[in-house]
């Protein structure tokens, strides 16, 4: 009996208490150690505050105190501050309990623009399975023993899947999952095609790039490709020598087209080439990045100041623009690349994989496939056949050089300026001039003025060359053309805008600072331009079309009190389209032949170009008539013809061709067609050329697919738990059916589930879900960085609450020291935002945690505990005992 | 003894005086819907799918009714800043794609305004990773001359993230509708105006554009 006494005194003593604080202590420091060595609150976490060992000090610790507070009995009235201080403390450790065997601790990974209302819950580990008729799911548990050993039959435990039967035959700790697309292994897979292998690069440079398949990927009617894998460390050096190894460069004269030159891209990057022309320098522009793709990849040709830009990617790519004389339309020669269209995928040392497309002109496309998060996802039946992946390449304009380009440019501007001149009830004074001789000539005005466009293009002059001929058509619009028609201040405004653009020209075509021309030439109001201009320095080639505007901005205003015209000058038709061009120039018109939705309008001008050839062919032979003459010979031939019904056949043809309907198939309604469509151009093809034209209309396959397998790569486990993603290997069967499974964990249980014994089941693993009464909304999350650094100081979270059992929804604003907590006792605080910066939409990782204790044990117990110990103080009881003790002494 | 005592009561005061809660601003603006655009098949009805923290001194100005905007070059939405220094105009466009491929990169969306300007001041420019609600994409700062004025703009190229669009798309294969092609679609939001009003305006404009969000939250995938 006295031994039970003893252990009841020691257990309710001092001494004990000691101890237990002195071991909690431990376990602190420990944990505190543990995590700044690991970095690692979780590891931590499980060390000390969720080891076993620690929650039974804890139980330790309310058998002392309870056990000291009942070694006082009988209580009397001083022990009231003591019991309530001890009262206090038993219900907070009661607290503590409750939460460690009830509360709820778990997160919520969310996206921004979703949103959950269930938490998972860290450190658990389960395989989600589900049957094929998405009927039955089940989540299998994977649960170590005390000794930390795994059981290995995760599927005693259920009767969902009774016949089902799940062995983990392995578990590692650490791994990365990777998805493989195109490159598997040693092979490139893509549907419908054979493998073929993929190469590593070599280092030396002068060695090609092997090809690993030549052949058509579009069907039987495709055109051929190089197919060239490719496995190495710089994506932009193996783009750039890929590039480089199989294209032709071909120089010649702008406006007859005739060759200069054909040489490898190779030798003219290498050493200045000499065609007669002078020496010209080449330099090639490719670099590829993630985020840019390979925006502003361009071949530069430099050759006495002068210098050409081939864009080779994006909207005006291909076009040869003369980015020293920006505003004199083509340069003197045209630079065109030739080669054989390829396809290179690359994979780089990451294993993320690369696709470029280089189309036989030299055009390239380029996309980019991350291993974790594939852009496009095919779901073959539910996920029960696997997943594929595809890319649709846009071949479309892979037919089309820069010739093409640039008349489609043209075509597309008189298309687009036509529906102005319908829409607008007048134009512009010289413009409307223009117009009204266009119509005493009988022909039609946008065709007229593109056409003027056209020849204006190819004389790479500021203004049309005062003693260069016009074409027969054009010549007789300008001879009928009388500025006359025009008000008295129009024509003045508008001679001296010629006159002055005139006497500026040669300022122009030598690039000269033009505020310093203007100056010497003392421009009276050059202070007022140079102030409207609003910002200072010589005006550059680039600021031109603005500061011209500006110019005869000034002329226009001042127009009253300018003399009139000179009646001496003889205005011959080439003089006239002079003038009228310095007014286009004067209202900052400059045809740069490039467009935004280049495949639409390649495509509209393919078809208007057939169209065009085919209705010749059925009028005949007339070289030299216009647009305008033709559509008239439509419109007079009769419903009945032959020709007419070919024709009408043709076009109803080509409507099919533009998806266009068109209910009234008379003649006239056929030439005005004609005349809205039809290119300025001459055009003659040959039936082969227009087979090839029209076969170029018809859709080809432009869609790679290929099926989306995994790759799991062992990592050594990392200190911080956070960091691991534990992977399985799973041995399942059912009946005669067995198959070997590898998962490896998905965090937040939102990846993909893969299929298994052949399709009849989905897993998953992941860790378990639990349902909460609250449902998050993530609107926003961000990371707040000190000012000029990228370090964050705290990371916010903007989220909607919705309480799922009366629909009420809150705001709320999370941080790293702002807490929302619900009415009964929910918190949400942020932990995670990945990834940090905003380069994607961001997942943001709220804790959720539920103390079901807190209101009842925890915050009373806090408060009895804080009244006992002021009571302890302001009452002293033991003042008593001691004053008593200085008695006896 | 006694001051022993007022301080632990003093210090006990202090504590229960502290308060956590934030003071809640002054709030003026508005939560505002903006719909999507119609399909350009003849019914020019439109749907709410948008809606953002418009402050309450905004004008808002958005397309005829009666009038299709199915074309992406007419705006889902505008509004006026009126401003005696010089009126900023903040447009709303979206995009609507049918595949994942036919979206318009953000970046070329950016090159684009670019292009606008016949002067760029390049000191002005600023290009960052912006993402919020869901989109991912650009954030656009410049300033330079557009025409012949001073102009600046601050714009926002913004794309639907891929997990969504997945998430939505398998949605519109299930059930094809219109209503999640347009919650798939990309979205611009540009402000233009004179330099320093859009220098004043410019915490009101990004705080619009945060805000800038699908009205219905965007399924997860199970």
């Amino acid at each position: 009996m006295s031994y039970i006494r003893r252990f009841y005194h020691f257990l309710g003593g001092v001494i004990f208490a000691v101890i237990l604080i002195t071991l909690v202590a431990a376990f602190v420091v420990a944990g505190t150690f543990i995590e700044s060595w690991t970095d690692s609150h979780r590891y931590a976490a499980l060390f000390t505050y969720r080891h076993p060992v620690f929650i039974g000090m804890l139980w330790l610790f309310f058998v002392n105190i309870f056990l000291s507070t009942t070694r006082r009995w009988p209580f009397r009235m001083r022990h009231i501050p003591f019991l309530i201080t001890h009262l206090g403390l038993l219900m907070i450790l009661a607290g503590a309990i409750v939460k460690s065997s009830y509360g709820t601790q778990g997160s919520m990974g969310i996206l921004e623009g979703s949103g959950k209302g269930e938490i998972f819950l860290e450190d658990s580990y389960v395989v989600h399975v589900e049957d094929y008729q998405k009927q039955h799911s089940h989540s299998f548990s994977i649960k170590k023993d005390i000794w930390g050993r795994f059981n290995p039959d995760l599927s005693d435990s259920h009767s969902s899947f009774p016949n089902l039967n799940i062995l983990l035959a392995e578990y590692l700790p650490n791994t990365v999952e990777k998805y493989e697309y195109w490159i598997k292994g040693d092979k490139i897979c893509i549907e419908g095609l054979p493998p073929f292998p993929v190469y590593e690069a070599n280092s030396n440079e002068e060695k090609p790039l092997p090809v690993s398949f030549q052949g058509s990927w579009q069907g039987p009617s495709g055109p051929d490709w190089n197919i060239m894998a490719i496995r190495g460390e710089s994506v932009e050096d193996l783009l750039k020598r890929a590039f480089i190894q199989d294209t032709e460069l071909r120089i010649s004269r702008s406006d007859t087209e005739e060759l200069l030159i054909q040489l490898p891209l190779k030798e003219a990057l290498r050493k200045a080439v000499e065609f007669g022309a002078g020496d010209c320098s080449f330099q090639l522009e490719l670099s590829y990045s993630p985020v840019k793709g390979i925006e502003g990849a361009s071949l530069r040709a430099g050759m006495s100041g002068e210098e050409i830009l081939i864009p080779l990617n994006g909207e005006g790519s291909l076009i040869n623009y003369w980015v020293s004389r920006p505003y004199l339309g083509t340069p003197p020669f045209v630079i065109d690349l030739v080669r054989m269209p390829t396809l290179l995928f690359i994979e780089d040392d990451q294993g993320e994989n690369y696709l470029f497309s280089i189309s036989k002109y030299g055009e390239i496309e380029g996309q980019d496939f991350r291993v974790d998060r594939p852009k496009t996802l095919i779901v073959y039946d539910g996920g029960h056949g696997g997943y594929g992946f595809q890319t649709e390449l846009d071949l479309s304009i892979a037919i089309a050089g820069r010739k093409e380009r640039r008349a489609a440019g043209l075509y597309n501007f008189s298309r687009q300026f036509r529906e102005v001149a319908e829409a607008s009830p007048s134009l512009a004074q010289p413009l409307e001039v223009f117009r009204r001789a266009c119509e005493k000539q009988g022909e039609d005005f946008v065709e007229m003025l593109t056409s003027l466009l056209q020849e204006w293009d190819k004389r790479r002059s500021w203004l049309y060359p005062k003693r260069i001929s016009l074409p027969d058509e054009l010549m007789r619009v300008f001879d009928s053309l009388d500025w006359n028609e025009m008000s008295s201040e129009d024509t003045r405004s508008f001679y001296w805008i010629s006159r002055l653009f005139e006497e500026i020209s040669p300022a122009v075509e030598s690039k000269r600072d033009l505020a310093e021309f203007l100056k010497e030439r003392q421009w009276p109001l050059i202070e007022h331009l140079l102030e409207q201009r609003k910002i200072s320095g010589p005006v550059h080639v680039e600021e031109y079309p603005e500061f011209l505007v500006l110019l005869a901005q000034q002329v226009v205003d001042m127009s009253q009190f300018l003399p009139s015209p000179e009646a001496d000058e003889e205005l011959t038709p080439s003089l006239k389209a002079r003038y009228f061009t310095a007014f286009l120039r004067s209202i900052g018109f400059q045809f740069e032949g490039k467009h935004n939705d280049i495949t639409e309008v390649l495509r509209e001008y393919s078809i208007a170009k057939l169209f065009k050839v085919k209705v010749d062919d059925q009028l005949g032979k007339h070289s030299g008539l216009s647009n305008k003459k033709r559509a008239d010979m439509v419109a007079s031939l009769s419903e009945s013809s032959s020709a007419f019904q070919e024709i009408r056949k043709l076009y109803a043809g080509l409507l099919a061709f533009s998806g266009e309907e068109l209910k009234d198939l008379t003649p006239k309604a056929i030439a005005r067609e004609y005349l809205k469509k039809a290119p300025v151009e001459n055009l003659s093809l040959n039936k082969r050329e227009q087979k090839i034209l029209e076969a170029s209309l018809l859709p080809l396959p432009n869609i790679l697919e290929c099926s989306i397998t995994r790759q799991h790569i062992e990592m050594p486990f990392k200190n911080k738990i956070e960091d691991n993603i534990p992977k399985v290997s799973l041995v399942l069967s059912k009946e005669a059916k067995k198959q070997l499974l590898t998962l490896a964990y998905d965090p937040y249980g939102t990846g993909l589930k893969w299929p298994a014994l052949n399709g009849e089941y989905l897993f998953r693993f992941q860790p378990r879900f639990l349902e909460i009464p609250y449902h998050v909304r993530l609107r926003d999350t961000r990371q707040l960085n000190y000012a000029s650094s990228m370090q964050a100081f705290s990371y916010e979270s903007d989220i909607i609450i919705t309480d799922k059992r009366n629909g009420k929804s809150v705001e709320a604003t999370l941080s790293m020291n702002n807490v929302y907590e619900t009415w009964d006792g929910y918190r949400f605080y942020m932990a995670n935002i990945t990834p940090p910066n905003e380069v994607a939409a961001q997942r943001a990782q709220i804790i959720v945690n539920h103390d079901p204790g807190k209101y009842w044990l925890t915050y009373p117990g806090g408060c009895i505990l804080s009244l006992g110990i002021v009571l302890l103080f302001w009452l002293r009881p033991y003042r008593k005992r001691v004053l008593n003790f200085e008695s006896f002494e | 003894m006694v001051l022993f005592r007022f301080t632990l009561l003093a210090l006990l005061f202090l504590l229960l005086a502290c308060s956590s809660e934030e003071r809640s601003g002054d709030k003026k603006f508005n939560w505002q819907e903006i719909s999507g655009r119609d399909e350009g098949n003849g019914d020019i009805s439109r749907e709410a799918i948008y809606r953002a923290k418009v402050p309450e001194k905004w004008m808002r100005q958005d397309p005829d009714v009666m009038e299709s905007i199915f074309d992406t070059k007419k705006a889902n939405s505008e509004f006026i800043i009126k401003d005696p220094d010089g009126d900023v105009r903040v447009v709303v466009h979206n995009f609507p794609s049918v595949t994942i491929q036919d979206r318009i990169p953000p970046v070329a969306q950016v090159s684009r305004w670019k292009r606008q300007f016949s002067i760029l001041d390049p000191v002005s420019l600023r290009e960052d990773p912006y993402a919020h609600g869901g989109f991912a994409g650009i954030y656009f700062e410049a300033s330079g001359v557009i025409e012949g004025k001073r102009q600046a703009y601050i714009g926002f190229a913004m794309q639907l993230d891929n997990e969504h669009y997945q998430v939505l798309s398998q949605q519109r294969n299930n059930s094809e509708n219109t209503l999640t092609r347009q919650k798939c679609a990309d979205y611009t939001i540009k402000a233009s105006g004179l330099p320093d009003s859009i220098e004043k305006y410019r915490r009101e404009i990004q705080a619009f554009a945060r805000s800038f969000e699908l009205i219905e939250e965007i399924p997860v995938r199970q």
